[in-house]
């Protein structure tokens, strides 16, 4: 054997030694009684270690309990053995299937490896999923947000969270401070609902617009009982310049344009909440929708489609 | 996660599963855990010297497996069972499982996702938008399950217009962003992907089909051709998206993007707003003069 033990050894002996013993186990006791913390180290050595040890199982979800005495002053520690299994439920072979769908569906750094490792405790007493065409669905998760991780890590871990943040159209990120209520996914773009603390209002943030690290920022405050994130998320997402717009479309044609409103005959009335977005697909129809009214609308599209002829070599 | 935590996730995963299939071949458990016979072997004799302090032969994780190549496992100490869900795992396999539910409403994704949220305990419970088709979605698997041919009228991304078309579905996808159904259409000969809110109208027929054998590759796959176009370095977003940046200044963002139709390019190109230029080929470059051109004369 090697000089030093293996960390993962030693990881799994100061595991064991938590789990087995019935009074919490200080840190001298650590110390003196676990293979691999022994060896001779100097006593900063060894709290560096043993630090470093306790925070890495915790990490794995290892709830390693810190036990206090009556004065606040820390006894030890152990891991109560029923909080640290998982609870033994059993899967039909149908729910299995379902399960091993949801697994396979990611297909990213962090989420995918934890997918599959759910997948294998949870399957740990049962045979495989026998038919996962049983459904005939496939599931695909596309979640590149790089603040989705740190998210759910402090979303657990029941602080308020601290990031920096970019409105649409801002130029500088502003940093936020939030107790969070709920995460949603809506069309592909996850948000985050929660208690802005410097606005005392919920808020919601478009993940894609945090910047940089997400960090635990101390206690929560009060949060309200109810919340439609979802209108939130609508009102949101830039409502500039609402107005009525209607236009004449060719038959069959702008099918998608003609979602956003009613038609009579071949006219299309759209009342929309954003201008920006509505000119956008006006001006990408082409000749399949043509500006009725209002005229300043109509000037707009004109606008657009002779920029676009003349870069194109047309004459217009 | 650090190497080492890895490993240790793995090994408190193993022993439980060496209980629960006592006698399991090396290479069978090394197969289920997707690591070589080495590494499990190495994983193996790691826990043999592992155990309680004291280290004495009855404080030590007992496996026997270097007899005949199989796994019994004597004595498991305290990690006979896995270590509960930790956030990222149950948050992963509830999305999963959001998202199955959002397009099939078989009782057993519903009590999976119950079973799971016992299973996990406390934990994030991701909310997921529902889908508003759902009575094409309801439409839809009667037709997978029946194996019956829809007829519909789908507007694709690429001309916005509205087609009619037969189609053998093969499955429901459901994406981060949308719902999808792979299915064969009989118009293009072909397998191909259909946007469950593109389509217009769809109705069952009482025809059959046979199943055919499904192409597991995208879909989308048949020939992509590439359009250069210089674009406002405030859409750079879109070389993003659609290809890559060949080159960028403060004045442009010249790109490479990668299209399996023309007619798809003419349309982002003018909901642009003369934010991008077509550069080359001079035929697509053309095509947008030209949609550009009679939508004008039809203000004139």
């Amino acid at each position: 054997m090697a000089e030093r033990l293996d960390r993962t050894e030693r990881l799994l002996n100061l595991l064991f030694a938590f789990m087995s013993t019935t009074q919490p186990m200080s840190r001298a006791q650590v110390r003196e009684m676990v293979a691999g913390y022994a060896e001779g180290s100097s006593d900063e050595a060894f709290e560096r270690m043993f630090e470093r040890d306790k925070d890495e199982l915790r990490s794995l979800g290892i709830p390693v309990t810190t036990m206090t005495n009556a004065s606040g002053e820390v006894d030890g520690y152990l891991i109560p053995r029923e909080s640290y299994a998982l609870k033994d439920v059993a899967f039909t072979s149908a729910e299995l299937s379902a399960l091993t769908l949801a697994a396979n569906a990611w297909d990213e750094a962090v989420f995918a490896p934890a997918a599959s490792m759910a997948l294998r405790k949870l399957e740990t007493t049962h045979p495989g999923a026998d038919r996962i065409d049983r459904f005939a669905v496939d599931v695909h998760i596309d979640a590149s947000e790089v603040a989705l991780s740190p998210v759910i890590s402090l979303l657990n871990a029941g602080t308020a969270m601290q990031f920096d943040y970019r409105k649409a159209g801002a130029i500088q990120a502003e940093r936020r401070t939030v107790t969070p209520m709920t995460l949603v996914s809506r069309y592909g773009h996850w948000y985050l609902a929660g208690v802005d603390h410097d606005r005392q209002e919920v808020r919601v943030f478009r993940l894609s617009r945090i910047e940089g690290a997400v960090k635990p920022a101390g206690a929560r405050v009060a949060t309200p009982s109810d919340l439609d994130v979802f209108a939130l998320i609508d009102a949101g997402e830039g409502s500039e310049h609402p107005g009525t717009v209607r236009l004449r479309v060719q038959r069959e044609q702008a099918m998608s344009l003609r979602k956003l409103g009613t038609m009579d005959g071949d006219v299309l009335t759209i009342e929309y909440s954003d201008e920006a977005s509505v000119l956008r697909d006006i001006v990408a129809a082409g000749s399949a929708a043509i500006v009725l009214d209002p005229p300043e609308l109509q000037l707009k599209v004109r606008d657009a489609l002779d920029r676009i002829a003349r870069a194109h070599g047309g004459t217009s | 996660m650090s190497g080492a935590s890895q490993r240790l996730n793995r090994l408190l995963a193993l022993v439980p599963w060496l209980v629960a299939h006592n006698g399991v071949s090396i290479a069978d458990a090394a197969a289920h855990f997707d690591i070589t016979e080495e590494q499990l072997e190495a994983d193996l004799w790691l826990l043999v010297v592992s155990g309680l302090p004291g280290y004495g032969h009855e404080h030590l994780v007992d496996i026997q497996f270097w007899d005949d190549g199989l796994v019994h496992v004597l004595d498991p100490q305290t990690i006979d069972r896995p270590l509960r869900l930790n956030p990222h795992e149950a948050f992963a396999l509830q999305l999963g499982l959001r998202m199955l539910a959002q397009v099939n409403d078989d009782p057993s994704i519903a009590s999976a996702m119950a079973k799971l949220e016992d299973a996990a305990g406390v934990g994030v419970a991701p909310a997921v938008a529902e889908l508003e088709q759902t009575q094409m979605l309801a439409l839809v698997n009667e037709a997978l399950k029946e194996h019956r041919v829809i007829r519909m009228t789908y507007a694709g991304a690429a001309t916005d217009a509205a087609t009619l078309r037969d189609v053998e579905p093969i499955r429901v996808v459901a994406s981060s962003d949308h719902a999808y159904i792979d299915a064969w259409c009989r118009v293009a000969e072909a397998q191909r992907t259909f946007r469950l809110d593109r389509i217009e109208h769809a109705e069952l027929c009482d025809e059959r089909f046979t199943p055919r054998s499904i192409q597991t590759e995208d879909s989308l796959g048949s020939e992509r051709f590439s359009v250069t176009v210089s674009l406002d370095p405030r859409l750079r977003w879109v070389a993003e998206a659609y290809g890559t940046i060949e080159r960028e200044s403060e004045e442009e963002v010249l790109a490479q993007l990668f299209v399996s139709d023309p007619r798809w390019v003419v349309r982002l190109v003018l909901s642009l707003q003369g934010g991008a230029r077509v550069i080359e080929p001079a035929g697509i470059a053309q095509a947008v003069a030209r949609e550009a051109e009679l939508a004008l004369r039809a203000y004139a």
